[in-house]
């Protein structure tokens, strides 16, 4: 048996009440416990206790969880800590990879520049920095500013520390040792920078793509 | 029940399989489609479900559709090209990996 506009409004509110309000995912939440209630209501129950079977069952997935991933500050929904995970992880590598790989690198070999390439990289590497950091400023701006929440948000959300791995080469403004080598921590912290850049790149234009979609289906 | 966890690793497969030869799905029917196929014996939970059709939908493997169902919204999903590329091999290895356990766990039983 269908549920009356109303009853779906109860549902909804029970979402609200949950603060659960993740764009990308209400709507098809939404939708499931609906049809866990008219289950239920098919069985037999009245529409109260089908509810309230089906909030007993779904409570578990809107309790507070945070993830190693983006750091125990930050939590949200299980179920939202869970997609964000399984999006999140192959950029949690690739982040990884940008900081140590170089590291690693240029620990084992040492490679030595003449002082025109050192000025010409200390230079371009400094624009690149100034680049993405205020590309990275903007995204986070806009994004704490947006009142829509997707999971593309939350992990947006959680990167906004990335800026340091900008902030840290370009305050001391040389990538070379005097010895003409290149240092191998602000190495890493600088592609990690760029890595984080990308991340939020990414993600913020899933962020964008993910309101269009769903705004027009609510609309 | 049985044992959920054997099942765990065969989650999307089992996805991308029943996409295949349903066209389009939504959440809840996916799970009410395995349990009624397996007689019960596989239950898929709603916290395994969905992570598992956004990591497919992220890859590019399933598109989405949304459309007014009565009084509420439904978000369809359904294969993409290579989505359906994707459930060939993935059927294909799991066959592989059904024939090698076939021989571990009863040599006398299978047919190679």
């Amino acid at each position: 048996m269908e549920l009356t506009n109303e009853q779906v409004q109860q549902v909804e509110n029970y979402l609200d009440n949950k603060s659960f309000d993740f764009i990308d995912l209400k709507l098809e939440i939404l939708d499931h416990l609906i049809s866990d209630i008219e289950s239920f209501i098919d069985k037999g129950f009245s529409f109260d206790n089908a509810f309230k079977a089906t909030v007993l069952k779904w409570d578990k997935h809107f309790k507070d969880s945070s993830s190693f991933y983006f750091g125990l500050l930050y939590s949200e929904s299980k179920i939202v800590v869970k997609k964000a995970v399984k999006i999140f992880k192959p950029f949690y590598f690739l982040y990884l990879t940008a900081y140590f790989l170089p590291l690693i690198i240029l620990k084992k070999f040492s490679f030595t520049f003449s002082i025109n390439t050192i000025d010409y990289f200390d230079t371009l590497l400094n624009t690149l920095s100034v680049i993405f950091l205020i590309y990275l400023i903007y995204i986070i701006v806009k994004v704490f500013k947006s009142k829509v929440k997707t999971t593309y948000s939350f992990i947006l959300r959680t990167q906004y520390l990335g800026v340091v791995f900008l902030i840290i080469p370009l305050l001391s403004g040389k990538h070379f040792n005097d010895k003409g080598e290149m240092n191998p921590i602000f190495t890493g912290f600088l592609l990690a920078g760029f890595a984080v850049t990308y991340i939020c790149f990414y993600f913020y234009k899933k962020h964008k793509d993910a309101i269009k979609k769903y705004k027009i289906s609510y609309s | 029940m049985g044992n959920q966890k054997l099942y765990k690793g065969s989650l999307q497969t089992i996805i991308l399989k029943l996409l295949e030869t349903n066209d389009k799905m939504y959440g809840y029917e996916i799970t009410q489609k395995v349990k009624e196929l397996t007689k019960g014996e596989l239950k898929i939970t709603e916290g395994a479900l969905y992570p598992a059709l956004h990591k497919l939908e992220a890859d590019g493997l399933l598109d989405v559709e949304i459309a007014k169902v009565g009084n509420r919204l439904r978000k369809y999903y359904k294969l993409t090209e290579s989505g359906s590329k994707e459930t060939a091999n993935k059927l294909e290895e799991m066959q592989e990996f059904l024939k090698t356990m076939q021989h571990l766990v009863n040599p006398k039983l299978s047919l190679e």
